[in-house]
């Protein structure tokens, strides 16, 4: 849905690092490099990044809001 | 060299021994050797595994600090659900000085929590497609007795954190309580990330003059620890520590290097969040162990004397 806040195994902060991960992949960079250069080092935290798909911005042009 | 929890790690220790502890073990010592405001490695020597593993446990699960614990939504009209989005709030980790966190943490020793919360609103509405982060969350203050520290302010450690993202015309208005924990009773608590340590490794050349065929049990290591050079074997000093024990280097030439390792020495490695400097937080879970050492021993003094035996 939206990235979490900490990595799942060791805890550790990773939700301000998604969008500059996101933006960078999508202009073609190789994750694993990025990764590198954001300071995610263990392979608990990589995967967070590495499997998450942003499923909010989908979600979110099907919610009407009715007041 | 920065050492400020030594004292305390020598005085754990030595409590443990006074009482007829640990036998034939050197006096316990601190070396740091890297110390940054949200990492922190050291060598701890001369204690068993028990005492490097209680201090591990305490790193994580004993130090008290301050998480978001109660929110009340006034109007929530985002994709997430409350309590999402309650629990997105409460693992945002929170920054506070040292000096607040003094009185934060006698509160809570106290057994006082309820009277030492920070409150915090959060009040977005969205014209246009947003994201709410963690730097939208507005400190109010302390509640209760601690309404004096008005100088204190917590604040989420980055402010880069997103939240929820919000729709055109979507809202999110509420009040957040953050209250004192530890660790064992939620992870949002938990000071620090990756605490491990190792036995400090010892690798020995058997046989250093080995010519050609040893070449391949220093290519084998991937941590750089051997060197082969004009046919004789060598450990490198300053890449000792990095040895993770794999012993591939024992497989690839049996009878020429032997991998142990030192059980009184750890190599411990810190990783903090930054809601406190990690250097306090090995500090105040020393102090929290101790405390915890003490009362055990009184606990168990107590029993003897009841029993009117005195010392075993």
């Amino acid at each position: 849905m939206i990235i979490p806040i900490r990595c799942f195994t060791c805890g550790a902060l990773i939700a301000d690092k998604w969008s500059k991960f996101a933006e960078r992949v999508a202009k073609g960079e190789d994750p694993a490099k990025v990764l590198d250069d954001l300071g995610v080092r263990r392979y608990c935290c990589r995967r967070m990044f590495l499997s998450h798909v942003d499923l909010i911005d989908i979600v979110i042009k099907y919610e009407v809001y009715t007041q | 060299m920065r050492s400020g929890a030594c004292p305390l790690v020598v005085n754990v220790y030595y409590r443990v021994r006074e009482r007829g502890g640990v036998r034939g073990v050197q006096a316990p010592s601190i070396a740091i050797q890297k110390l940054g405001e949200n990492e922190c490695s050291m060598v701890l020597k001369g204690v068993t595994p028990a005492v490097a593993n209680a201090l591990r446990r305490a790193l994580m699960s004993d130090v008290p600090t301050l998480a978001i614990d109660e929110v009340v939504v006034v109007e929530n009209s985002s994709v997430l659900f409350d309590e999402v989005l309650a629990h997105r709030l409460a693992l945002i980790p929170l920054k506070v000085d040292v000096e607040t966190y003094e009185a934060l943490l006698s509160c809570f020793e106290e057994g006082r929590r309820d009277d030492c919360v920070a409150s915090f609103t959060l009040e977005v509405e969205a014209d246009r497609q947003m994201t709410v982060y963690s730097g939208h969350l507005k400190f109010a203050g302390f509640t209760g007795e601690f309404s004096s520290l008005a100088y204190a302010e917590v604040k989420p450690v980055s402010d880069i954190i997103p939240i929820v993202k919000l729709a055109p015309g979507q809202k999110v208005v509420l009040e957040a309580y953050a209250k004192m924990g530890t660790g064992k009773e939620h992870a949002k608590w938990q000071p620090v990330s990756a605490v491990a340590y190792k036995y400090y490794p010892k690798v020995t050349v058997l046989k250093r003059e080995c010519g050609e065929e040893c070449r391949k049990c220093a290519e084998v290591c991937p941590k750089g620890v051997l060197r082969w050079r004009g046919g004789a074997l060598e450990v490198v000093e300053e890449k000792l520590e990095e040895c993770a024990m794999c012993r591939a280097c024992e497989e690839a030439c049996p009878d020429v290097v032997r991998v142990s390792w030192d059980d009184t020495s750890f190599i411990f490695s810190i990783e903090g969040l930054g809601v406190l400097p990690v250097s306090k937080v090995v500090e105040v879970a020393m102090r929290r162990l101790l405390k915890r050492l003490d009362r055990l021993i009184n606990t168990v003094e107590a029993s003897l004397n009841a029993l009117g035996g005195g010392r075993a």
